[in-house]
């Protein structure tokens, strides 16, 4: 509690409270004096009264010691904060917390072509005008954001929050009302009474998060009810909420850009490459040759201009085809912006990518039947299904590839972490070295695929693959072979699929094309025991051998940055008939690799607001943030930790702005292997939520069904007139102390006539 | 030493006894009507007539011992005699240091307890009646025995300016011890404010009362002591060695009241219940007025019985 005193000097006046005391000690010394008969009854009558004479001879000292106090105090002119609970004995100071909605959606421009935030503003200068530092008024100024900001602490300096309130800007963000009012609720409502105004456009992203998803998702629906229950527990503080609607009625011409991405995601130099652009018109009308840029690599001049249509309400697809060069794909990574003129709402309307571009995917595939002759070898047919086309008219391939035998894998020949997959095929046994480069390759980003067949040991696999507490890469223990290859014997088992919509098999979610991976025959294949405890792994294919405990064909299991995929018959036609199936087998090899090496986009797509982390292989020199507005904020922090054999670098955090931004990196001189003296830039695209440019309100009556029994007030201008009742009110602690005063001179004087009455009796 | 007349004097207010002759013209005699209901017992004392015999108890008078019963039984037997005189009045008054007491302007309690003493010597012996006076405190401290020569009045004026009113009081012991020497079926006044155990005076009283006696219980006290007037921070210092006390004198006055009321209220009851008459006498209220509203009552309630 902080007291503050109008006349402090005063306050030397509470040493007069010796005065009472000292009326009180000489009464106890000044006496008469009788010889007196009647003793023994006077002895009886002190031993009876003794204890409520003393009570009440101190509780008359108390108050008159009070009075003095109480007196001197009042003269010094105290006032207290409002967060004091004193301040009740002040009604006439004012505590205001102002909470401005700084969501993008603010950043609407209104018909008059001031942005919503700007109305804000002027409203909540309005509440400041009625404000004043010297009766001790307080304010405290919190942006509704995500997460919520405080931009000016409690303080009775006006003239302070009002510069916090002019230097406001729209976030690029959404607002999370929750954590806003669980905020107020934690670090700002207190006893004190508050008026907390909230000034808002009401956009119905923030009022009823989840609306607008599917309304039969019940995450969605308990989303939506979550506002209500923290607003409540803010109301039961003592404050009175006022909700300042700053919104536009009008409908807005608003075009928002949802996606941007490459097709396929893999880019792969030599190859075509088109760029997705979806925007989402929400502009209640359709709209014809809507312009728009595709930017690609910051080219700005040489930007491609679309023209195109879209719907009221509905989603148009924009596409930019490319091929990068080979020497692109020496570059760390490229960048794409799809740019839109702006509209009402400008923050929707640029959209950023960042993607590496490869040179072409490599594969090392090991094969446990390792032939000389390229036709004689287990991986012969999966090699042709990735390079389909030996055409060198169709330019380069996708997948580069690698084949060798597993002595040479295991015998550390090859690195894994060197390729972008990595295949095992029928390879009898992995040694523990080889397992742990492999686990570290995938771990930290790479694709393995495995393969079984008749000279796997599946002990070692357990052991090194899977290993004892199912931590290891392989997704499933390996258990017996099923099933009969040799001649004569018509055991055969086929395909079941559940979910044609996994990425391995949405080729086939056609429903002409559903029953060609279930028309496969399987001979003969490992079963497999997935770990209960294993939430991770998923069985993409089951087969038909028993209905009870279905054998898995296909399963998958992410494993850090990488992923697993087990298929447990052969990669060649000896257990199962892909031969007599390459509409199946084509297709499925292609995804799968594809798959596999899909390159972690949201390592370098972030959301405002997301922390930025990148690893290395050696300790750059000098990190630097290139920002979207070309400045460079330099890391100075040097990596701490270490994650899959790699350098983890400082987060970065500081990414409110959408845009592009570089990671700048120099090596040093004498650094480690390729990357000495080397210094490369890396993008980083960082985006809007999209989310928040819906710019449908709740308007009052749906916010009294959404909010019940939430007591708000409704304005749309501050009331002026309230301002000057506040004014009107004017004074200070002192004269509740006053009153205190006159209140405590009557108790005495009660009091004291009290004792006395009772003492003089109506018996004698 | 005061002149015998002084101590005369000092004890007897002419106009009292002004007041209290003329009542005894006019209403026949007071005494008579203080004596009243003793008049029909027969009286024992000195006589002709043989009236009993009683054990003899150390002290008596061996001129009253049967011989002949002694020669018979080899016991000690006093004879009894009707006695001519018809009473003895016995005053017994308070020498204790707490009756020193008085009040502004007022006299002392043993003062006014020595006047009633005196005033009531004097009518008893005015009608030829015997009067005897114990002076008590822890003890009896003097004792005049009875007799009904008109000189007497001297004697127990004299004994009275002796009274040195230091000790405390025991009523209870006194009143036993007293009980003893009184001759059987006479008037006890005892004249005292009472500052003691009421159990132990009651308890004194019960005594006399199975000897037979007639107790007339006055309570002597100040105006003070019944009204307690005193409104300041006050130091009372306790006589009869009781310890001294400061304390805002307002503040105490109504439990103080309860107390002593208490306290009187079962003297009261007490006396009641043993038949003996219990009178408070403020020492502010004229003695003639308390003394004849007394008396005439006790004539009136005589002439019933």
């Amino acid at each position: 509690m902080s007291l503050s005193f109008g006349n402090g000097a005063l306050l030397w006046g509470v040493l007069l409270l010796v005065v009472p005391l000292l009326i009180h000690l000489l009464n106890r010394r000044r006496y008469r004096v009788v010889r007196w008969a009647a003793q023994e009854f006077l002895l009886e009558a002190f031993k009876r009264t003794r204890r409520r004479l003393t009570l009440e001879s101190l509780l008359l000292l108390l108050l008159r010691c009070l009075l003095v106090v109480l007196l001197a105090l009042a003269l010094a002119q105290p006032f207290v904060p409002s967060s004091s609970p004193l301040s009740l004995f002040s009604p006439a100071q004012r505590d205001v917390v102002l909470v401005i909605d700084t969501s993008y959606s603010m950043g609407r421009r209104a018909a008059g072509g001031e942005a919503l935030l700007e109305r804000a503003k002027a409203q909540a200068g309005r509440v400041l005008d009625g404000l004043s530092s010297e009766r001790g008024d307080q304010v405290t100024v919190v942006a509704l954001a995500d997460p919520p900001r405080l931009l000016h602490s409690v303080t009775t300096d006006v003239a302070r929050a009002r510069e916090a309130v002019e230097r406001l800007a729209p976030d690029w963000r959404g607002a999370d009302l929750v954590r806003t009012l669980d905020y107020l609720t934690e670090n700002v409502l207190g006893d004190a009474h508050k008026e907390v105004y909230v000034l808002t456009d009401l956009q119905r992203e923030t009022f009823h998060p989840g609306a607008s998803a599917a309304p039969e998702s019940a995450a969605a629906a308990e989303a939506a009810a979550t506002p209500a229950s923290a607003w409540r527990v803010a109301a039961e503080h003592d404050c009175r909420f006022t909700l300042v609607d700053v919104g536009e009625e009008a409908e807005a011409h608003n075009l928002a850009v949802e996606e941007l991405l490459p097709r396929p995601e893999n880019v792969v130099a030599g190859e075509v490459v088109s760029f997705t652009a979806t925007v989402r018109n929400r502009t209640p009308r359709d709209l014809r040759a809507v312009p728009a840029t595709f930017v690609i690599d910051g080219q700005r001049e040489q930007g491609r201009r679309v023209t195109f249509d879209a719907p009221a309400g509905g989603v148009a697809v924009v596409e930019c085809s490319t091929i990068f060069r080979a020497s692109d794909a020496a570059r760390a990574n490229h960048t794409v912006e799809f740019l839109l003129e702006e509209d009402d709402l400008p923050a929707d309307d640029r959209r950023f990518l960042a993607f590496p571009v490869h040179q072409a995917v490599s594969v090392l595939l090991v094969d446990g039947d390792f032939a000389p002759e390229p036709e004689l070898r287990e991986t012969a047919l999966l090699c042709d299904m990735l390079n389909p086309s030996l055409d060198p008219e169709t330019g380069g391939t996708v997948f580069r590839l690698r084949v060798v035998d597993d002595r040479r894998f295991n015998g550390r020949a090859e690195d894994p972490a060197d390729y972008d997959l990595i295949v095992l095929a029928n390879v009898a046994r992995i040694d523990a070295e080889a397992a742990r480069r492999l686990d570290d390759a995938v771990r930290a980003g790479r694709g393995l695929l495995v393969f079984l067949g008749d000279l796997v040991d599946a002990r070692s696999y357990n052991e090194r693959l899977h290993r004892a507490d199912g931590a290891g890469l392989l997704p499933a223990r390996l258990l017996e072979a099923r099933g009969d290859v040799r001649e004569g014997s018509d055991a055969v088992f086929f395909p079941l699929v559940d979910d044609f919509q996994h990425p391995l098999l949405r080729v086939f979610s056609d429903p002409e094309l559903r029953q060609n991976p279930t028309s496969v025959p399987i001979r003969r294949f490992f079963r497999t025991e997935v770990s209960s405890k294993d939430q991770a792994t998923a069985v993409i294919m089951k087969l038909n051998d028993d209905p009870a405990a279905p054998g898995a064909l296909l399963l998958e299991k992410p494993a850090g940055r990488g992923r697993v995929v087990l298929f447990t018959t052969t990669a060649d036609s000896a257990w199962a008939g892909w031969l007599d199936n390459i509409e199946t087998y084509l297709p499925l090899m292609q995804e799968t690799a594809y798959y596999l090496t899909l390159p972690d986009l949201s390592l370098f797509n972030l959301k405002v607001g997301d922390a930025l982390r990148r690893t290395t292989e050696s300790i750059p020199a000098e990190v630097c943030v290139l920002r979207p507005d070309a400045s460079r904020d330099p890391i100075r922090d040097t990596p701490r930790e270490m994650e899959y054999g790699e350098f983890v670098l400082p987060a970065y955090r500081a990414t409110g702005v959408p845009g592009l931004y570089g990671l700048e990196l120099t090596y040093p001189l004498s650094g480690a292997g390729s990357d000495a003296g080397r210094r490369e830039v890396e993008h980083f695209a960082v985006n809007v939520d999209v989310a928040e440019s819906d710019l449908a309100r709740v308007e009052e009556p749906a916010f009294r069904t959404l909010y019940p029994g939430v007591e708000v007030a409704f304005a749309t201008e501050i009331d002026a007139r309230q301002v000057e009742q506040a004014e009107a009110r004017a004074g200070e602690l002192w004269r509740a102390m006053l009153w205190a005063l006159v209140g405590l001179l009557a108790a005495e004087m009660a009091l004291a006539w009290w004792f006395g009455r009772q003492f003089r009796g109506g018996g004698a | 030493m005061p002149s015998p007349m002084e101590s005369y004097r000092r004890y007897l207010d002419p106009r009292v006894l002004d007041k209290l002759g003329r009542l005894e013209l006019k209403a026949r005699t007071a005494v008579e009507g203080f004596m009243a209901g003793l008049h029909r017992s027969p009286h024992r004392g000195v006589s002709v007539e043989f009236a009993e015999h009683r054990e003899y108890v150390p002290g008596d008078d061996l001129r009253h011992l049967d011989w002949r019963i002694f020669g018979r039984t080899d016991r000690f037997y006093i004879k009894r005699y009707e006695e001519e005189t018809n009473l003895t009045l016995s005053l017994v008054l308070d020498a204790s240091e707490s009756m020193s007491y008085a009040g502004p302007g007022q006299v002392s309690k043993f003062r006014y307890g020595a006047m009633v003493a005196a005033t009531l010597a004097y009518l008893v012996l005015k009608n030829r009646d015997a009067a005897a006076l114990a002076l008590t405190d822890v003890g009896v401290e003097q004792w005049v025995p009875p007799a009904t020569k008109p000189s007497h009045l001297l004697a127990i004026t004299r004994a009275i300016d002796k009274a040195e009113l230091v000790r405390r009081t025991d009523p209870g012991l006194v009143l036993k011890e007293l009980s003893a020497k009184l001759p059987p079926r006479s008037v006890v006044a005892v004249i005292s404010d009472l500052f003691a155990a009421p159990d132990r005076i009651l308890a004194g009283v019960r005594e006399l009362r199975t000897r037979r006696q007639d107790v007339i219980v006055f309570h002597v006290l100040d105006r003070d002591e019944i009204e307690f007037p005193f409104d300041r921070m006050t130091r009372f210092e306790g006589l009869e060695g009781l310890a001294p006390l400061v304390a805002d004198a307002k503040a105490l006055r109504l439990a103080y009241l309860r107390a002593f009321e208490a306290h009187q209220e079962l003297i009261r009851k007490g006396c009641l219940r043993h038949g003996v008459d219990f009178q408070v006498l403020p020492t502010d209220t004229p003695l003639d007025v308390a003394l004849t509203s007394y008396l005439s009552l006790r004539a009136k309630r005589g002439a019933r019985r």
